[in-house]
């Protein structure tokens, strides 16, 4: 049963309570402070922290933070020392009731530089927004899916299908509208036409390292970008000072799913040459929603990765690394199909040069091979018992990059080029398993199909003076795509649809340009201006009558659409104070031209091939439509035991003229156009808050997350779109770091048992009910450092 | 305990949990047959066999025994000509049935019974 959403005031009133909380009454002497890496100011647990004279120790804790409390006044050394980092030592006189707090920025011994080098979150100097999830973050929850847990950034949300494999929704954009890569470059093509396997399905969510977010179609560094770029940045090898080994392992477990996970990582080497292996396995089984209706949601995957780092020269560095992933039994219950199997093989060699004497300052050089052999089948379907359809496709996705960073003076330029070879080919067999001789019947789902796209980029930083960068971005893409005929047949071998002009060629500009401005030591302002052009992708161009929209129809690609372009805005506001915390508020407004949608085509032109889908539409561009909305995000200081993080986002879109169409009896009889319609698929209203308060020195923090979703009202009656209820959910997380080895993460999701689903994810098959989220959940993540 | 204690451990969880699809014992049977009858059936390898059967009382019994994994498709059809003869096919999966089905005096049709092994 959903309940209406609560009243917003009970979250206000919560966060009010705990900001009464009496943070005085210091009165001994103390030494508390942050480590932080120099360059990206990423918070370091487990940093070993000595205090001289006394000869006493301690790590900071996963927020970065150390504490030494009862002193006695005096001078002090402190001496900071992190593997793979140079130590420090900070000389300190304290005095008699004197509470010092201060950061301390660690630099890494030997410059390693892969990602797009955020700054932290909410501090980043570039003027449009860039989120930041880091691995700690991801070690405290039950994460499952990297999907998953991304939707617990503002204004990123997901496409739910089934237990895992969550399609990521930025801004309310998906699927090609997002720029989703691994380890800054490279491109993973999932296999599936129902998108049973994005992108970022095949990287393990424990794998992960941290995961950038750069809203807006602004870097343009990284690829076509139309909305969005999602970095997922894979653990690492590193260099040591002295030859040294390490490792991390994690055992969890998930009451809900009778869930469990392992994941173990080793990275050893030297100065020289270093290496990372790891390795995960997660085995998940049906989840009970709130209402205790058991879910057909069950996963298997597991995987090993192994990275071998190599500097055989003063600052230049070389990287191989290869990935298998496996996936099993994955079950999709709002999908005609289940994803019997999956098996992908990622191969990466990286080059990198940074050298801070000379003009060229930075080379970064990738190529990259993904090969994704996907399988899926309706054996676990009742209509199994007349018809086996058995579908097996194998994408592969080939390419690289060449990035020259300069730098002079207050100026930064990054120029070079990219590169992306997309292949699909796949069938699908149907046996007619109640007919005699077993016939079978083979379709094409992907006809040795490729889209090819070839980039010239560059992007001009200017500090123009202490308050003052701007940043101007430009691309251009050379796009081509083509297939073998599109062709289906029916049972008796004659053609139901062909379409022989399957090639196009595009040149693509994408343009961007922002500001950032200091308008005061705390207050910031940033502005930013972009056009992102985008290709379709090969669903959009080639798929033949499949339903895999979020409407009952089956969907017919159309080779000869137009790139789709976003004319995007972004005002942010960032106010940063050590004793009110950081404030980010940021609005944004897009216009898209040549916007892809569906469109219904007439029977008399081509009848539907899945059974109870209401028509056949056609991917085709519109004019135009229109998106805006806004983040919020507020996290208290650092200076205090007790923290806050408080989130909103919001998101809508429209289209101008939308066609709607009249149904009598399951067809369709007329057509009206509806004006301004929503667009579908967008998230509504969210906020999250999350309190926390260090004990035992930030040994122990438990921390409480509510999260309150608002209705989605805001339907698109073109695609006959559902309205969802309003939900609030409550969780609850303890961290205890036990000693330097071993740490806990436990907790319960969904406290209250509460029975909803969000707004984005997919209907049951076959039936009006959409897929409920999971009931309440224990979890427990046992995190070993070695 | 010692460090690297712990991290075997933790690798042979991770080992351990990695299990395979499961196979399972199938059984083709055909019965109740007084007469000739022609069988097909798809074997171990996924092809499509036929034969000739001779039966003499309905108590004579045709058996086929595979191991098959998990998601494989199982199909048997026969036909008889006699129509004073009947005909029974069974699968059964780990000695349980999975599906059966059977026909008298109807030499006109085909009898299928057939699946996938279940998970």
């Amino acid at each position: 049963m959903i309940t209406p959403l609560p009243n917003i005031k009970v979250l206000f009133f919560l966060s009010a309570l705990f900001l009464t909380i009496n943070i005085t009454g210091q009165t001994t002497s103390s030494i508390k402070g942050t480590v932080v890496l120099n360059e990206s100011g990423e918070r370091v647990s487990q940093a070993g922290v000595t205090l001289q004279p006394l000869d006493i120790g301690t790590t900071t804790n996963s927020k970065g933070i150390f504490n030494f409390q009862g002193l006695q006044p005096g001078t002090y050394t402190l001496n900071f020392s992190h593997l793979g980092y140079v130590s420090q030592s900070r000389k300190i006189k304290l005095k008699a009731g004197e509470e010092k707090y201060f950061e301390i920025r660690l630099k890494p011994e030997i410059q390693l530089i892969e990602g797009i080098e955020i700054t932290e979150q909410a501090f980043n100097t570039d003027p449009y927004v860039k989120d930041l999830i880091h691995e700690n973050q991801i070690e405290k929850l039950p994460a499952r899916d990297i999907g998953d847990f991304l939707r617990t950034e503002p204004n990123v949300n997901g496409i739910r299908k089934g237990g895992g494999n969550i399609d990521p929704v930025v801004r309310g954009l998906k699927f090609g509208q997002l720029n989703i890569q691994a380890n800054t470059g490279q491109k993973i093509e999932g296999g599936c036409p129902n998108r049973m396997d994005p992108a970022a399905s095949h990287i393990d969510v424990n794998d992960i390292s941290r995961i950038e977010i750069l809203k807006g179609p602004y870097a343009l560094r990284y690829g076509p970008n139309f909305g969005a770029v999602l970095n997922l940045i894979t653990e690492k090898a590193k260099p040591f000072e002295k030859w040294g080994l390490k490792a991390k392992a994690i055992k969890g477990w998930e009451s809900n799913w009778n869930g469990s996970k392992e994941h173990v990582t080793i990275s050893g080497g030297n100065k020289r040459v270093f290496f990372a292996l790891s390795g995960n396995n997660q085995n998940y089984g049906n989840y009970k929603d709130g209402n205790g209706n058991e879910v057909n949601s069950e996963f298997r995957k597991y995987n090993f990765s192994g990275e071998l780092g190599f500097i055989p020269i003063e600052n230049h560095e070389i990287r191989l690394s290869y990935k298998n992933s496996q996936g099993r039994d994955i079950r999709f219950p709002t999908l005609p199909m289940d994803e019997r199997r999956d098996d992908t093989k990622l191969y990466a060699a990286t080059y990198h040069y940074k050298n801070q004497q000379t003009l060229l300052k930075t080379i970064d050089a990738k190529v990259y091979h993904s090969v994704v052999n996907h399988e899926m089948d309706n054996k676990w379907r009742s209509f199994s018992d007349t018809v086996v359809a058995i579908s097996t496709i194998e994408a592969k996705n080939t390419g690289g990059r060449a990035d020259f960073g300069f730098e002079q003076g207050r100026s930064k330029l990054h120029a070079g080029i990219d590169y992306e070879d997309i292949r699909k080919d796949g069938q699908r067999v149907k046996n007619l398993i109640l007919q005699q001789g077993l016939p079978t019947k083979t379709e094409d789902l992907w006809n040795d199909a490729f889209i090819q796209n070839m980039g010239f980029f560059a992007e001009y930083q200017m500090e123009q003076n202490a308050l003052i960068n701007w940043i101007f971005a430009a691309r251009l893409d050379m796009n081509k795509a083509g297939s073998n005929p599109m062709v289906l047949n029916n049972m008796m071998g004659s053609e139901l649809y062909r379409n022989d002009t399957v090639d196009s060629d595009f040149t693509n500009v994408s343009l961007s340009a922002g500001i950032s401005y200091k308008i005061t030591s705390k207050l910031t302002m940033d502005f930013a201006l972009g056009r992102g052009v985008r290709n379709p992708d090969m669903v959009e161009r080639f798929i033949i009558l499949l339903p895999v929209g979020y409407d009952n129809y089956d969907y017919l690609g159309n080779p000869s659409l137009k790139p789709e372009n976003n004319h995007q805005a972004d005002l942010t506001l960032k106010y940063v104070c050590e004793h009110s915390g950081s404030f980010r508020i940021n609005g944004f407004y897009s216009w898209i031209t040549d916007y892809i949608t569906g469109i219904k085509l007439p029977p008399s032109q081509i009848m539907p091939q899945s059974s109870g889908v209401a028509g056949v539409k056609q991917y085709q561009n519109i004019e135009e439509a229109y998106m805006y909305g806004f983040e919020f995000v507020w996290v208290s200081p650092s200076l205090f035991n007790w923290g806050i993080n408080l989130s909103a986002a919001y998101t809508a879109g429209y289209n101008p003229e939308a066609i709607r169409y009249i149904y009598e009896n399951g067809e369709a009889v007329g057509e009206e156009t509806v004006t301004n319609d929503p667009l579908p698929e967008i998230p509504p209203f969210e906020a999250n808050l999350r309190i926390d308060y260090q004990l035992m020195d930030g040994k122990l923090i438990p921390q409480l997350h509510l999260r309150a979703v608002a209705a989605q009202n805001r339907v698109s009656q073109a695609y006959d779109e559902k309205e969802t209820p309003g939900f609030l959910i409550a969780g609850f997380n303890l961290n205890y770091q036990i000693n330097q080895t071993v740490s806990l993460a436990g907790g319960v999701t969904n406290i209250f048992d509460e029975a909803y689903y969000e707004h984005l994810n997919r209907r049951i098959i076959g039936s009006e009910t959409s897929l409920y989220e999971p009931g309440r959940s224990f979890y427990l993540n046992i995190i070993f450092n070695l | 305990m010692n460090k690297f204690t712990i991290l075997i451990f933790v690798l042979a969880m991770v080992l351990a949990s990695c299990e395979k699809r499961e196979d399972k014992q199938v059984q083709y049977i055909a019965t109740e047959a007084t007469a000739e009858f022609s069988l097909q059936y798809r074997d171990e390898n996924g092809n499509i066999q036929n034969e000739t059967v001779q039966a003499e009382s309905m108590q004579d019994i045709w058996q086929k025994n595979f191991i098959l994994e998990q998601g494989e498709i199982v199909y048997l059809s026969g036909k008889y000509n006699d129509p004073q003869s009947s005909l029974k096919l069974i699968i059964y999966v780990d000695g349980k049935v999975y599906k059966q089905g059977s026909s008298v005096g109807d030499t006109l049709k085909y009898l299928t019974v057939s699946g996938v092994v279940p998970y």
